[in-house]
């Protein structure tokens, strides 16, 4: 993960997002549409650019992901500086986005750019769907009673 | 793979999909790197191999970079045996394998003793080399794993956490209440990370 920011030889890559929505927030079943810029690509021939609207858990255990929409386009012109392009997609009504402690529920808007040497660069820019509370901090660990035992023939 | 990941708040650096096997790169006890290339050079044509060590010392994630190296330039399947009823895809799997194939098989105990003789004959049928993962040498060892206090401090600086949240004592607390399991160390430091960023959200400190 650090071997790209070890080169100084090459510019540096980065990908920049702009939603439709300012907070990132969006209703299940809203549409959303997302600018993205690629700039730094430098002279290094990109061979294509996959762009997609994905939701994966991140957490402690097994991991799940989902892809909404994929798109897979041509390389840009050498000659361009900057690259960019608009996502629109449609949300569908789940999973909603949640910050659980064991697990949590996330979107994102990906954009992943190949390059003709083997090496690639992907960018996930995280927004919302639904408006989920995240889960509570824990509170501290409480002594449970014993349970009070019961004798059989007892008369009372 | 670089990643840029632009979200809001705090990304837990513990979480699975950070800590899983082939996600950081395989070091030795003291925390120094492992030539992938060296070992991969003393796997055996048709041969078997074991990296031997307790639990979560590595060796899974050991076993993934081999298996990453060596599908440079050979077929590589590679298993993760969860009970012995995985036995019969995995023979399957193996059956189906070119000659001179490499097949990398993650908990190798778990097959049970027919299922390990079966993997073994149907891989040397087919002139398949083994490189598994065991807990006791069960054949020629490629590597021993093992893990030190050091070992857990320099994956813990390569996930990147922020320092005021997870400290060194964090750290060696957190490798000697796991008795130097590496990943369940890991995994606890993950609920610490979670308490102590969702505590001061809060504006509580736990």
């Amino acid at each position: 993960m650090t071997s790209e920011s070890l080169d100084r030889s090459r510019p540096t890559l980065r990908i920049d997002a702009q939603f439709d929505r300012l907070d990132r927030t969006y209703a299940p079943g809203a549409p959303l549409t997302a600018r993205y810029w690629i700039a730094g690509i430098g002279q290094e021939r990109v061979r294509s650019i996959e762009r997609s609207v994905d939701w994966y858990t991140e957490g402690k255990g097994e991991e799940d992901l989902g892809v909404h929409f994929f798109e897979r386009i041509a390389p840009p012109s050498p000659t361009d500086a900057v690259v960019e392009g608009t996502v629109t997609t449609t949300l569908p009504a789940s999973p909603l986005s949640y910050e659980g402690v064991i697990v949590k529920v996330r979107w994102c808007l990906r954009v992943r750019v190949f390059f003709t040497s083997g090496r690639d660069f992907v960018s996930e820019h995280v927004f919302a769907v639904g408006d989920l509370p995240p889960a509570r901090p824990a509170a501290p660990a409480t002594r449970i009673a014993p349970p009070v035992p019961v004798v059989r023939g007892a008369s009372t | 793979m670089t990643v840029q990941w632009i979200g809001r708040g705090a990304r837990n650096p513990f979480a699975t999909r950070f800590i899983r096997p082939g996600m950081i790169p395989p070091l030795d006890a003291e925390g120094h790197p492992v030539s992938v290339a060296a070992l991969a050079a003393r796997v055996p044509h048709g041969g078997f191999m074991a990296l031997v060590g307790p639990h979560g010392s590595g060796k899974s994630n050991l076993l993934a970079a081999l298996a990453a190296h060596l599908a440079q330039d050979a077929v590589v399947m590679q298993s993760r045996v969860r009970r012995a009823r995985d036995v019969p895809g995995l023979l399957a799997r193996i059956a189906r394998l070119p000659v001179a194939a490499i097949a990398c098989i993650d908990g190798w105990e778990r097959l049970g003793a027919l299922g390990r003789v079966a993997v073994r004959v149907v891989a040397r049928c087919r002139g398949c080399d083994l490189v598994v993962t065991a807990h006791r040498p069960c054949g020629p060892v490629l590597a021993r794993c093992m893990t030190t206090p050091s070992l857990l401090a320099r994956v813990v600086a390569m996930l990147g956490p922020d320092d005021a949240v997870i400290g060194h004592d964090d750290v060696t607390a957190a490798y000697a209440r796991h008795a130097g399991n590496v990943r369940e160390a890991l995994l606890d430091l993950y609920d610490l990370f979670e308490q102590r960023i969702r505590g001061s959200a809060a504006g509580v400190r736990t």
